[in-house]
């Protein structure tokens, strides 16, 4: 919205050009202000989603998680070890929007471990490529996990490897989501989903 | 100290002690058994002391992984080239899983002779020697020592002495056996054949699925659970647990307590198998013992069956899980194949390394059906992440307070096995009178 704004502003005020934000001295077109803008804007957008996806599997809400998928979405979570020698197996391995929602529905309702809190952290969010309406797209991810009578440790730290569809609408939605983590170990059970 | 063992011996029915039966520790040394805490003289009851005594934990190296035993080091495929290797643990010593440039596969201690540096570096990769990078001390892949550096000096100083044998200071090679694909490898004086170490049992569930057809490699599942060692081999042969804590399980009726099974410990208590006949018909019939299961929630059922359907492999039908003490436990749980890698760490913490693998040829289908079933096991299992949950809260417990006897009475008292039910405690009835005589306790 405020690139939206800037834009206005920009284009009512000095025409069609306009001091570069990047370059002090240099000039920009208007149509590369718009090819910024709208990348930022694609940006932001991209890393509420990113956000929201966080703030739904925190709250434990894994219903409104599941419906952040395609339904021929697979959903995996891998290590390191395997992703980098190309081995098809993962931890945690959702093929279709079908085996996403079993996940979401027994994980809350069946599956018994320990109360805990986990939290997401996502950063260094990158549109990798683009081909039509899907990104390939990049982030870094930290999860931790409180539990009672215990401190608060890092359980997973690794690296979102994702293929998004921006819909006609605006909307996203994940076609493939590949959660690569980094450590060599996982703890004593990984029943959620990160 | 040895009459500790012969003490232990005495203690134990005369029926049991069979002849040509395989005691793991003869080429060890018991020592310090005195120190130990007192664990009365019946098959029933557990001190909690055994989960946290460092003492007991070095000595079950020794006699476990460090004796007469074969240990499960890897599979074929995981080196499937000439010339390449992998890491991988007997007990809590490393050791390098090679094959050589002649298709030879031979596994070796990850430690220099000369300074203790690991001489492999990386978890696989391909090399035609391995070099440690501290003095460059170069061993084969079968582990002899090659050559070093200035072994002669420079400029007419230095060196090591004449006398200096080269062929004393290779890397400590265990012996290796290699069948249906898996890779067995002891560091025991005289272990027994493979097959007399099996047992007739054991082989022929192993034969049935890892029967020569070549493997694929699917992936791995590393955890960490912080439990003694035993507390998981305990989990193994615990029936009772299993229709109670994985509601998963007996919500979706997969494995319950009016499932036709078999469970043994065959070889004396050494090590133990589990096998069941999955039908729909199972699944769909709700009588007396279903109802005991108040968790069972009515008319669930999943979006996606193929997970808990598996496509028919083999004619019999069968399931089997069996445990090959001490170092893994394997599973060919529908179309499941996984080789769960038993790694101590210390007295009070574990490695469990799942390694999923699929036949070679497998179509694009059959390997689907593998990865997707697969999520009933590993850290993120629908039950196996269950058990990794209890195993560390008991942890906790039995530390604080090991001086506590625990019954294992379900069941009776004494040991009747074969068993057909899952409401008995005979498996880790029967484990603990082998751990004992094996550990002279």
């Amino acid at each position: 919205m405020f690139l939206c704004l800037l834009e206005i502003l920009v284009i009512e005020t000095v025409g069609n050009r306009i001091i570069s934000p990047i370059q002090g001295s240099a000039y920009m077109a208007l149509a590369d202000i718009r090819e910024l803008s709208a990348s930022l804007v694609l940006r932001l957008r991209l890393q509420e989603f990113y956000e929201k996806y966080c703030i739904k599997l925190d709250q434990l809400d894994l219903e409104s998680w599941s419906k952040m998928f395609d339904n021929t979405a697979r959903y995996e979570i891998t290590s390191r070890e395997n992703y980098s020698q190309g081995l098809p197996y993962a931890t945690m391995f959702c093929e279709g929007l079908a085996m996403i929602k079993d996940r979401a529905e027994a994980t809350v309702g069946t599956v018994i471990f320990e109360d805990r809190v986990l939290r997401r952290f996502v950063s260094c969010l990158e549109v990798v490529d683009r081909t039509g309406d899907e990104l390939s797209c990049h982030a870094n991810f930290l999860v931790t996990e409180s539990i009672a009578e215990n401190e608060s440790r890092i359980i997973a730290v690794g690296q979102y490897v994702d293929l998004i569809r921006e819909m006609p609408n605006g909307e996203f939605v994940i076609l493939r989501r590949q959660c690569v983590v980094d450590n060599y170990w996982l703890p004593r059970s990984f029943p959620l989903p990160i | 100290m040895r009459g500790g063992q012969l003490l232990a011996a005495s203690l134990v029915p005369t029926p049991y002690l069979t002849r040509g039966m395989i005691m793991t520790n003869v080429d060890t040394k018991p020592s310090n058994y005195s120190t130990f805490p007192s664990w009365p003289e019946n098959n029933h009851e557990i001190p909690t002391w055994i989960y946290s005594n460092e003492q007991l934990f070095d000595r079950e190296m020794e006699v476990f992984f460090g004796g007469n035993t074969w240990n499960y080091v890897g599979l074929e495929c995981e080196v499937p080239e000439p010339n390449s290797f992998k890491r991988s643990w007997i007990g809590t010593t490393q050791v390098v899983v090679t094959r050589d440039a002649g298709n030879q596969i031979h596994v070796v201690e990850n430690r220099c002779t000369h300074r203790g540096t690991p001489v492999c570096w990386k978890q696989r990769g391909d090399a035609s020697s391995l070099v440690c990078p501290y003095h460059q001390w170069t061993f084969g892949l079968d582990g002899k020592l090659l050559g070093l550096p200035f072994i002669r000096g420079a400029f007419g100083k230095g060196g090591m002495p004449k006398d200096f044998d080269k062929s004393s200071h290779g890397l400590r090679a265990a012996k290796v056996v290699v069948r249906g694909g898996g890779i067995w490898a002891s560091f025991g004086e005289s272990p027994p054949p493979l097959e007399d170490y099996f047992g007739p049992e054991i082989l022929s569930l192993y034969d049935r699925f890892l029967n020569g057809r070549p493997l694929k490699l699917l992936g791995y599942s590393r955890q960490i659970l912080p439990n003694n060692w035993k507390l998981y081999h305990e989990n193994l042969r615990d029936l009772y647990h299993a229709a109670i804590l994985h509601t998963f399980l007996v919500t979706y009726g997969l494995y319950r307590a009016d499932v036709e099974h078999l469970n043994d410990t065959p070889e004396n208590g050494r090590h133990e198998y589990g096998k069941s006949i999955f039908s729909k018909k199972t699944r769909d019939q709700v009588n007396e013992a279903v109802h005991e299961m108040t968790l069972r929630r009515e008319g669930q059922i999943l979006n996606e069956m193929s997970m808990v359907e598996p496509e028919i492999e083999f004619d019999d039908g069968l399931t089997s899980n069996f445990n090959v003490f001490p170092s893994v436990h394997i599973q060919q749980h529908g179309n499941i194949f996984s080789m769960r890698h038993i790694i101590p760490k210390d007295v009070r913490s574990m490695e469990l390394a799942w390694t999923q693998f699929g036949y070679a040829d497998d179509s694009s289908e059959l390997e689907m059906a593998r990865l997707k079933q697969a999520n009933l096991v590993g850290p993120a299992g629908y039950i196996s992440a269950e058990d990794g949950e209890v195993l560390a809260l008991i942890q906790t417990n039995v530390e604080r307070h090991p001086d506590v006897l625990q019954p294992l009475e379900m069941g009776g008292r004494d040991i009747n096995l074969p068993s057909d039910n899952m409401l008995n405690e005979d498996l880790l009835r029967s484990f603990y009178r082998f751990y004992r005589r094996e550990m002279g306790l």
